[in-house]
């Protein structure tokens, strides 16, 4: 039987590395765990590109705002380190998908936040979209992916920090992920 | 800050922890139902030049946790392969290695966890 390796966003083991306000639980978001562990999914967590570059006292941003050269060099470089492990199991047989966090402007899968003009003091109080899109550490992943001769693995984002968010629904995207049904791409 | 839901607790664990063999002790589940995050040690298997990378990623985190007052421990296995190159890693942010545990149950780890202080930032932040 082909082993599943689930890459899942760092702050689905560690609600510590998220920005201040958005840490749902204690330390481990449990629900993606339990359904991994169900399907017999090996877990790889990958590095938070925001918490190494801009640590932990940074501030909510949208997409345009870390959409730099040097941020996106910074994802880069840990995305060599993320297509190295997907490499090795790829090459030991194993099916890899990417489990990422929709809204963000760094792990989101399908959906990402958006503001052309946000910036300047913090306390605008201005708002964001929401808008389809993957963040800037997916798109990195993908290209480095991509410079390998890999395709890019199935993926999906986890979604707990929305309003409408549906636990039985997103219990089903992550089985449907794992057989294979679903693809984000 | 102005608060979440957060433990300011993050334990550094042993791949075979994250990933435990059957019957094996399951290291997420002891560190979430004690209310600590994980951050997870790259696999012995991994290519030398991929491990180190992954490992300089999880010392940069660590280093940051600790600039914040956020309390870090580490989980071994008892054949503990994790101690040496994370020790080798933390050195290049000037860090040493945090307590560490051999987990040999899930009681024994459950209760180092609940042994540890109070975060600086649990009381600050």
């Amino acid at each position: 039987m082909t082993e599943t390796v689930a890459f899942v966003a760092h702050c689905m083991l560690n609600q510590n590395s998220k920005t201040d306000g958005g840490a749902l639980c204690p330390g481990v978001y449990s629900p993606l765990v339990e359904v991994l562990r169900e399907q017999g999914a090996r877990i790889e967590q990958m590095p938070c590109p925001e918490l190494g570059f801009l640590g932990l006292n940074r501030f909510w941003a949208v997409k345009e705002q870390l959409d730099t050269t040097v941020y996106r060099r910074h994802c880069r470089r840990i995305a060599v380190v993320v297509a190295g492990m997907i490499d090795a199991h790829l090459d030991a047989g194993s099916d890899v998908v990417i489990i990422g966090l929709e809204g963000s402007p760094t792990m989101g899968v399908r959906i990402t936040c958006s503001n052309e003009g946000w910036g300047g003091r913090p306390d605008a109080g201005d708002t964001y979209e929401l808008v389809p899109g993957r963040g800037i550490f997916l798109e990195e992943i993908e290209a480095e992916l991509t410079s390998r001769g890999r395709a890019t693995p199935r993926a999906m984002g986890i979604s707990h920090q929305f309003p409408d968010h549906d636990p039985a629904v997103e219990r089903a995207e992550i089985e449907a992920l794992i057989a294979g049904d679903a693809d984000a791409r | 800050m102005h608060g979440d839901e957060r433990s300011f607790r993050v334990a550094l664990v042993a791949d075979a922890l994250v990933n435990p063999a059957p019957g094996a002790p399951d290291g997420i589940a002891i560190c979430g139902d004690a209310g600590w995050a994980v951050m997870q040690l790259p696999a012995g298997s991994y290519p030398a030049d991929v491990r180190a990378s992954a490992l300089e990623q999880v010392a940069e985190h660590a280093d940051e946790f600790l600039r914040r007052g956020y309390a870090l421990v580490l989980l071994t296995t008892p054949a503990d392969g994790e101690s040496e190159p994370l020790a080798r890693a933390l050195s290049v942010v000037d860090r040493e290695l945090p307590p560490v545990h051999a987990v040999t149950s899930a009681e024994s780890a459950s209760a180092f966890l609940a042994s540890q202080p109070q975060p600086a930032a649990a009381t600050t932040g």
